[in-house]
């Protein structure tokens, strides 16, 4: 037994600012592969709604509380957006520098980075990244107003909805939250290298069972071997652990191209790559 | 050109003269009508956890001889610029304005 102490000294921990953005496209198959730095973020704001009690009543009692299904939502304000961010905005670009506006909008993925503080170390003490997946944009008001005697830029703003994606043995989620403080720093600095990219690889955001893979259990180091060209036929390795695809799509064996091609390779749960190691490679059409 | 530069350009072309006077010493002698203009601010706008804009804050005294000047009017019109108050010091005619540039 011991008795409870509050507000110890190192104990005093506060949440402070936001930063480190970054804005994931999904390619065909749903995986984020291509991340960008997303500048100028100002707040991110975490909305989760439902969850609502539906009280039922029988036997002339509260006999049961229904739950509605939670649901993640938020909303980004930053001074500008990313131009890959214009596709999830409902907007399209024919030419460069021409942008329509009232097309489809296309999901994306977002993290972003909070700092943790405490009384001894300030706000270096730890870090939460949070990794939203399934997000479309509203359309939202953008005011442009004339310059006065006050130097204000314009905030924008873009309130997003969420859809789900599995997470192993839980309920589909659309938000997860890696606390610096808790998980294993190898498996947090794994987290880090996928979602922000190295000298040899793309940023991406993990699905959740990679994520898992990174804390759950020892990660397994992986390096992707290059494939292999022979004419037009590129035969695609089959190392364990990693997955190769073309223009998003999966693929095994032997790949007869018809085109000129990337291949890019990713570790599938349980796996990363070294720092350094490629995981592109072009490939040319023969004709 | 740096923006403090720029501004100084801004001034001459308002003034039609060089007497546009950057933080200017005790010793310096002045030509009227003039400029005077300091560093009195710093205005920071933040996101990423940074400054992520920042614009400086100018103290800018138009002085002159001729109570009926206009000129400072045209200072009064640039963008982000507000007048603060006006004073008469040994028959000169001082108007200040605040100038984010």
């Amino acid at each position: 037994m011991a008795e409870l102490k509050w507000d110890k000294v190192g104990e005093r921990f506060y949440e402070t600012g936001v930063d480190h953005g970054v804005l994931y496209l999904p390619d065909a198959s749903g995986d984020y592969t291509t991340g960008v730095a997303w500048n100028g973020l100002v707040t991110v704001t975490e909305s989760p709604s439902g969850a609502e009690a539906s009280p039922q009543y029988a036997d002339n009692i509260k006999y049961l509380n229904l739950v509605s299904t939670e649901e993640f939502g938020g909303t980004i304000e930053a001074f500008q957006s990313p131009k890959e961010f214009d596709q999830c905005d409902g907007t399209a670009t024919p030419f460069p520098g021409i942008q329509v506006a009232q097309q489809s909008r296309k999901s994306f993925g977002l993290s972003y980075r909070n700092l943790i503080g405490n009384d001894t170390q300030g706000t270096d003490f730890g870090e939460k990244i949070h990794l939203v997946y399934g997000a479309l944009a509203k359309p939202s008001e953008k005011a442009r107003g004339t310059v006065n005697d006050s130097p204000e830029a314009v905030t924008f703003s873009w309130e997003f909805t969420t859809t789900p994606v599995e997470v192993p043995g839980l309920k589909p989620s659309a938000h997860i939250v890696a606390d610096s403080r808790e998980v294993s720093p190898a498996g947090f600095a794994a987290l880090k290298a996928a979602l922000y990219g190295t000298a040899g690889q793309d940023p991406r955001l993990p699905l959740p069972a990679e994520v898992f893979g990174f804390f759950g259990g020892a990660v397994t180091v992986v390096d992707p071997a290059k494939p292999t060209q022979s004419g037009n036929d590129v035969t695609i390795p089959a190392t364990p652990g990693v997955v190769y695809k073309i223009n998003g799509e999966v693929v095994s064996g032997v790949v007869t191209l018809t085109e000129d091609v990337l291949v890019t390779a990713q570790p599938a749960a349980g796996y990363k790559f070294p720092p350094a190691a490629d995981n592109d490679w072009a490939f040319e059409f023969a004709g | 050109m740096a923006p403090r530069l720029k501004l100084q350009t801004l001034l001459e072309e308002i003034l039609g003269s060089e007497n546009a006077y950057f933080q200017p010493g005790a010793n310096v002698t002045m030509e009227y009508p003039a400029v005077t203009y300091s560093v009195d601010g710093l205005s920071s706008e933040w996101a990423d956890n940074l400054a992520y804009k920042q614009e400086i804050e100018y103290q800018v005294v138009y002085i002159t001889r001729d109570p009926d000047d206009q000129t400072w009017l045209e200072i009064g019109r640039l963008p982000k610029s507000s007048f603060q108050r006006s004073e008469v010091v040994e028959n000169l005619y001082h108007y200040y304005f605040n100038l984010y540039f």
